[in-house]
């Protein structure tokens, strides 16, 4: 079953420390995306993922795609470090 | 807007080698960020690029969008000046890049290693992720 969460304007309004009617304008304009359904607003918790990672949706997946390759990254970069500081004088 | 200055950690060039979607290609990517990295950077990029089996070309074709400045320091001297910003003195390097190219941002995946309120408070570099580079990018995008 789908658990994605959503809030109401009012939640995301005291969320982000902004007036209701703030909200609205922000959604009306398309920098906060909800779904209306009938005569109310729901924003799913992608829309406003930045309260909870600090970054918007769609860079927190870029982020995510690089930390994919990061262990092995790691993994080679600090044997490479090492070896080449350990051979450097001067830089 | 005048471009941002950036120095990079290998690990964000190694990554945008690896993922043409992730937030690492998107900054080497973007004319509005200047990247900057040192020989010993370089060097280190070319050698895990080997080992991770990554395309010579792709990685000639990355690395020539990278500007690089020269820290024209010794081990020593790197080691005295920067060794007390990281957790391990072989990152000592990376800052001496960052300081040395007068760069506002140090963008690695490996913060954790290094002291980012000293670094921040004395050398005035903000230490960031990737992602939250671009974040701040776009805050700052007035188109």
């Amino acid at each position: 079953m789908l658990q994605a969460k959503t809030y109401t304007p009012e939640q995301v309004a005291e969320m982000l420390q902004l007036s209701k009617n703030t909200v609205y304008e922000l959604i009306s304009r398309g920098e906060i995306i909800a779904k209306k359904l009938g005569k109310v607003y729901r924003i799913p918790q992608s829309s406003i993922s930045f309260i909870f990672t600090g970054m918007d949706e769609d860079i927190l997946r870029a982020q995510k795609e690089d930390e994919k390759n990061l262990e092995k990254i790691d993994k080679a970069l600090k044997e490479v470090r090492k070896d080449l500081w350990q051979k450097s004088r001067s830089f | 807007m005048a471009k941002i200055q950036v120095f990079l950690d290998s690990d964000v060039i190694i990554s945008s080698l690896l993922s043409k979607t992730g937030a690492s290609f998107e900054i080497i990517r973007t004319p509005k960020v200047e990247k900057i990295i040192s020989k010993f950077i370089e060097g280190e990029t070319r050698e895990v690029s080997k080992r991770l089996k990554i395309k010579e070309k792709s990685v000639k074709k990355g690395l020539q969008k990278i500007g690089q400045v020269s820290i024209s320091l010794t081990k020593e001297e790197i080691v005295k000046k920067y060794k007390r910003y990281v957790f391990h003195g072989v990152d000592s390097h990376v800052i001496a890049g960052a300081h040395k190219s007068k760069s506002k941002f140090l963008l690695t995946h490996n913060i954790k290693h290094y002291k980012i309120n000293k670094i921040r408070n004395e050398l005035e570099i903000l230490v960031l992720k990737p992602g939250n580079f671009l974040q701040y990018l776009r805050s700052v995008d007035k188109s």
